[in-house]
């Protein structure tokens, strides 16, 4: 690293250690807000050096703040979900949870210099325990015809490329071209966490069961009581892709 | 220009040893390797036939940028840079910064000196030594590290029993006839995972990780043969559940006999890549693994199936030793 990019690093790392303070439940919903949009305006700064770091070939920087990116983008995930609890929208909360639990993991994978967030991993994966309750997650199997690698566009089986490795501060990933889908189960330790069951039926409606209210049937589908009838979401976006390693 | 020392040493060897040394209970000698590989395939692999010719180059030629250094080798600036940034963490290389920010590769040693006694590794160093369990240092678990604290070893355990099964495989010749498949004479190959009861090429089914693992190998200069045509390639099996399924894995008599180093090398090859994998989405999760042994050329084939954690692929070089007694 250059002194230039030792200083740029230094500068990040002091945002961080200031946002990290504010990362627990206990701490005022106003200072997480305002950590966020700090984290935010940090973001776009490292993008802006990465863009350099890229200009100039340099595939480690570029990868270094790749990582960098993430890590501010897992802190706000983590900020968001604390505030969207204390604002009593676990729902909400869940998804930032697992968005921070998937950038931290992406930190990981961009660069070595991240290898130690394990530890923060680890602490998400606690609060998933234990300030949420048990899940019920469903899993989909597909058979796929083709990937599409996300670094060159071209069929991954035929370029140099691979999944979840960084290039040149992006992360290789692989949008999936599916044959079809060949089940979908319910799994206690599913890929993406995500994909989860909301409500289930119950007696006038459908239990929410992260917060166990039960609200009004809100379109036509008709259960008994006890009955499982899943809503939830299998697949959260619109192109399947995969980025593990 | 000096040669690198170098030894070989376990993750929980070179853990115990940097841990002691650190808390000043070992004094290493001087002479001692400074820098130490996890075996002797991960050796083989930093120091391919291929990579010592880059070092080669880099030292003959002085390239100024990655990009001429990929023009005079003739490989892919990408490729290059992965492999570089890999001999960087083991110190066999530095970058400078040269005109217009471009990184300059250069090499720190004319050659590397292996020290590598019998039955010892670095953990019989230390093994006498405390055994400390590595902890985060509070407060400072959130920001990037600089490079130099990069190579921590990571011990993880994943809490899954290991389990390894030795059984009868189909007999893989025939199969492969009937299924008009390629048969692997030499080499290593990846099979469908269900290969054994497949009736048809059209129902093959890869795993998942088929295409990465095909990658790896031929990376790490393994002989991977194809079983079928690149058209015919049967489709993957996505599996969105926690499991790590990889594919299975063939290896030829003859590779066996020949060079066992080359299956111990794709041994590790997979071991780095779940390790890796599971890393960053988190230990706990299942991995499974099968591998075919020819034992008899054309005539009795043994699986070892394996299901367990990243740290528990170490037994199977004993089990493919098992499988073809």
């Amino acid at each position: 690293m250059t002194d230039e990019q030792e200083k740029f690093i230094e500068g990040f790392n002091a945002v961080i250690s200031d946002c990290a303070i504010l990362c627990f439940c206990t701490r005022d919903t106003e200072l997480q807000n305002a950590a966020c949009l700090r984290l935010e305006q940090l973001r776009s700064l490292v993008e802006v050096e990465k863009t350099r770091a890229i200009e100039g070939q340099d595939e480690c920087f570029a990868n270094d703040l790749l990582g960098c990116s993430c890590l501010a983008s897992a802190m706000i995930a983590e900020l968001k979900m604390w505030a969207l609890l204390k604002e009593q929208d676990p729902d909400a909360a869940w998804t930032q949870l697992v968005n921070a639990q998937h950038n931290l993991a992406d930190a990981m994978k961009a660069s070595a210099g991240f290898s130690h967030l394990e530890s923060n991993l680890r602490r998400l994966n606690s609060i998933e325990k234990t300030v949420f309750p048990p899940q019920i997650f469903f899993s989909a199997g597909l058979v796929v015809k083709e990937e599409i690698c996300s670094i060159c566009g071209k069929e991954y089986e035929d370029c140099n490329h691979i999944k979840g490795l960084p290039y040149m501060g992006q992360l290789c990933t692989v949008r999936l071209i599916p044959l079809e889908v060949n089940h979908v189960a319910v799994v206690d330790e599913p890929a993406n966490k995500h994909c989860r069951a909301y409500t289930r039926g119950a007696e006038g409606g459908f239990r929410n069961l992260m917060t166990w209210l039960v609200g009004p049937n809100q379109d036509a589908t008709k259960c008994k009581p006890g009955e499982l009838v899943l809503q939830g979401a299998i697949a959260t976006t619109s192109t399947f892709e995969d980025s593990e390693l | 220009m000096k040669t690198l020392r170098v030894g070989i040493a376990s993750r929980e060897g070179y853990r115990k040893r940097t841990i002691a040394i650190a808390k000043g209970e070992y004094v290493p000698s001087k002479d001692e390797p400074k820098v130490w590989f996890e075996s002797v395939g991960t050796l083989s692999q930093v120091l391919s036939d291929q990579n010592r010719d880059l070092l080669r180059l880099i030292l003959q030629t002085h390239p100024e940028s990655l990009n001429e250094l990929a023009e005079r080798s003739g490989r892919a600036t990408s490729n290059l840079s992965r492999t570089l940034r890999k001999m960087e963490q083991y110190g066999l290389v530095r970058f400078e910064q040269g005109p217009n920010r471009q990184l300059v590769p250069r090499v720190n040693y004319s050659g590397v000196e292996l020290e590598l006694p019998f039955q010892v590794d670095a953990s019989n160093r230390t093994r006498a030594l405390v055994d400390v369990d590595s902890q985060d240092e509070p407060g400072s678990q959130s920001a990037l590290r600089s490079r130099h604290h990069s190579s921590r070893i990571h011990n993880l355990s994943s809490g899954h029993n290991v389990s390894t099964n030795i059984t009868e495989y189909v007999n893989l010749a025939k199969k492969m006839a009937d299924l008009g498949c390629i048969y692997p004479e030499s080499g290593l190959a990846l099979l469908p995972l269900n290969f054994e009861s497949a009736k048809s090429m059209a129902e093959l089914r890869h795993a998942s990780q088929t295409s990465t693992i095909r990658k790896l190998f031929l990376n790490n200069g393994l002989p991977l043969r194809e079983i079928v045509e690149r058209s015919q390639r049967p489709p993957y099996v996505k599996n969105k559940s926690s499991a790590l399924v990889l594919p299975i894995i063939y290896f030829s008599a003859s590779l066996y006999s020949q060079n066992p180093t080359l299956v111990n090398i794709a041994i590790n090859v997979v071991s780095n890549y779940v390790f890796e994998t599971l890393r960053a989405v988190g230990m706990g999760r299942e991995v499974k693994l099968e591998i075919v042994m020819e034992k008899t050329k054309g005539k009795e084939y043994r699986r070892i199936s394996y299901s367990g954690g990243a740290d528990g692929l170490k037994v199977l070089p004993d089990s493919i030793r098992e499988a073809l007694k």
